[in-house]
């Protein structure tokens, strides 16, 4: 699947050579002949990006069934299914991939396209960190509540989804200069960005806001521990803020983005955070916040290089946000509407500006990635 | 290219067979009482909770799919498990919140918790609850004293896990697996191949 250009496989015995081969080919090092590496296409992601959602899917339904139902004795427990088959595809999509690379003499720590050599470091980390599970739960039995979410075998195997599900994306950075802004073809990188917001949201899933843990809202309120529940509101509010914006951003910095993108990202995230938060009503918040950034986008125009622009809206993409949030329960009344008070509640909104503000500070500080022409 | 598609359909086959074996692991669930819990099943529910000031309690168990058992084990102050002989009294209401009745509030029932005494730990059940809730506990060790509560706890349990249909598994497994054929037979299909080059447009 390379051009006969490429450079021809080289014999480099020995152990020594077979690490650094294998760190190049996974991308864990800086490879001065990268060039001999291909791109990847735009059909290729897409392949990609349908396997890595059955493997989410897979992967929320397990955590769903355990949190209904609890653990189960077995490995080959039917709701592990679908993530077990999901990942075993994505891992022989990317040897097809890497037997034709190589049958077309393309050396072998060239042999996966660019962006795809990290999505194969993270398949094997999710791998290892599952056999990893299994060992740890014979050992020190099932995990079970917070343990789930702080486990460190499950941490590797968020880890691991996290590094797939950007596998598009990374992708589409690397030949982004020959990419047209339109909606369409950014979508397999946008779906695997809102599947990786959603993997890292799910392992801090007792901690966000926005699709869990309405601390705010009156339906939810213990009266007698209200200054224990605005710690936690604020704290998992600037939590997901932290998370939201800092993949907002990071979009925002490397690609010039067609207007609908955050409105897009925002709604695939929480339909997937759906099928384990199972709050609705999140669906037209992040709709509504969503389109108010695209507008927002639209108006500063924070174009990759453009330092200024970029982090004033790192500052007011998270007030788009927990604006509407706020705004949207104190006007509907749903669940008794917000008992902060407004102090806390303005004030919180603009203290997550600030978080937004210095993510897009730290991510423009060195030198600023090329500005697309499109 | 035929002999990835082979090696696909044998791993369906394969997977689908190991788990048609293996699945319902419910159906080969231990009958009524046995108090072996499997490692691998068994969950941390209540760590280390002082009970009075010479005991301390962990609440250890399973919540599987079919049923609850929960496993109390107590250690002296210094750390020493505590002798068989060691007098525990303990109630269990069991709050339930049925689909059904919850208009009415959630359905409270005592459950019978004699604690029997095995391999060193105590153990409670089996239940099973038909809709999840959570079970109210109180234990007392030894003599409780005048003007003393029972220490409390709190654990959630599960409800029975419904069948799964029979095409459930097989669909789970063959549906990725599909999708991955096809996309491998339009990939060879239309030539596409990857170059130093990236695609325009």
């Amino acid at each position: 699947m390379s051009d006969s250009s490429l450079p021809v496989r080289r014999a480099r015995p020995g152990l020594g050579s077979l690490v650094s081969d294998s760190l190049t080919l996974l991308e864990l090092r800086s490879d001065p002949h990268a060039a001999a590496r291909s791109f990847s296409t735009r059909a290729l992601d897409w392949a990609f990006v349908i396997l890595a959602m059955f493997m989410s899917f897979g992967l929320w339904l397990d955590i769903w069934s355990h949190a209904t139902f609890g653990p189960d004795q077995s490995v080959l427990n039917p709701f592990h299914m679908l993530f077990y088959s999901a990942g075993a595809a994505l891992g022989l999509l990317l040897l097809y991939i890497q037997f034709n690379a190589l049958s077309r003499r393309t050396a072998w720590m060239h042999s996966f396209p660019r962006g795809y050599g990290l999505g194969a470091f993270g398949l094997l980390i999710f791998g290892i960190s599952g056999v990893v599970d299994l060992i740890t739960h014979a050992l020190f039995g099932f995990e079970t509540g917070f343990e789930a979410t702080l486990s460190p075998s499950h941490t590797g195997l968020f880890i691991g989804w996290f590094i797939i599900t950007m596998t598009p994306a990374r992708a589409l950075l690397a030949r982004r200069a020959q990419e047209p802004s339109t909606l369409g073809a950014f979508l397999p990188a946008l779906i695997g960005t809102a599947l990786a917001l959603s993997a890292i949201t799910t392992i801090i899933v007792f901690s966000i806001v926005i699709g869990s843990q309405p601390f705010a809202l009156q339906a939810f309120r213990d009266a007698t521990l209200d200054d224990y529940n605005y710690t936690l509101g604020i704290m998992s509010q600037f939590i997901q803020t932290g998370a939201v914006a800092s993949f907002v951003i990071w979009l925002a910095v490397h690609f010039r983005l067609p207007f609908g993108w955050v409105t897009l990202l925002y709604t695939l995230y929480m339909l997937f955070l759906l099928l384990i938060g199972q709050d609705v009503t999140a669906i037209p918040i992040m709709l509504i916040a969503g389109v108010l950034t695209d507008a927002l986008y639209a108006v500063i125009r924070p174009q990759p290089g453009e330092r200024g622009a970029l982090r004033l809206f790192g500052l007011l993409m998270p007030l788009a946000l927990w604006g509407t949030y706020y705004l949207f329960f104190i006007v509907t009344g749903i669940y008794g509407g917000v008992w902060f008070t407004p102090y806390v509640w303005i004030g919180s909104v603009i203290q997550s500006g600030f978080i937004g503000a210095f993510i897009a500070y730290f991510m423009t500080l060195t030198s600023a990635p090329r500005a697309v022409e499109t | 290219m035929l002999r990835l598609i082979l090696l696909c359909l044998i791993l369906v086959l394969s997977m689908t067979a190991a788990a048609a074996q293996d699945a319902p692991s419910a159906d080969t669930a231990p009958p009524a009482v046995d108090y072996t819990l499997p490692r691998s099943a068994e969950e941390t529910l209540v760590n280390a909770l002082p009970v009075g000031d010479e005991y301390w309690l962990t609440i250890t168990g399973e919540r599987l799919m079919r049923r609850t058992i929960l496993k109390f084990i107590l250690t002296g102050a210094d750390g020493a498990p505590a002798p068989a002989n060691t007098p525990i009294a303990l109630t269990l209401d069991a709050v339930i919140f049925n689909p059904e009745t919850i208009e009415d509030g959630p359905d409270t029932v005592r459950l019978e918790a004699v604690p029997i005494y095995q391999d060193g730990a105590w153990f409670v059940g089996p239940y099973a609850f038909d809709a999840p809730g959570y079970l109210d506990g109180a234990v007392v060790i030894g003599e409780l004293p005048v003007n003393v509560e029972p220490t409390a706890f709190q654990i959630g349990v599960y409800p029975n896990a419904p069948e799964l249909p029979g095409w459930f598994v097989p669909v789970n497994i063959a549906l990725p697996l599909g999708v991955l054929t096809i996309i491998i037979a339009v990939l060879v299909g239309r030539r596409v191949t990857l170059t130093r080059e990236p695609e325009r447009g």
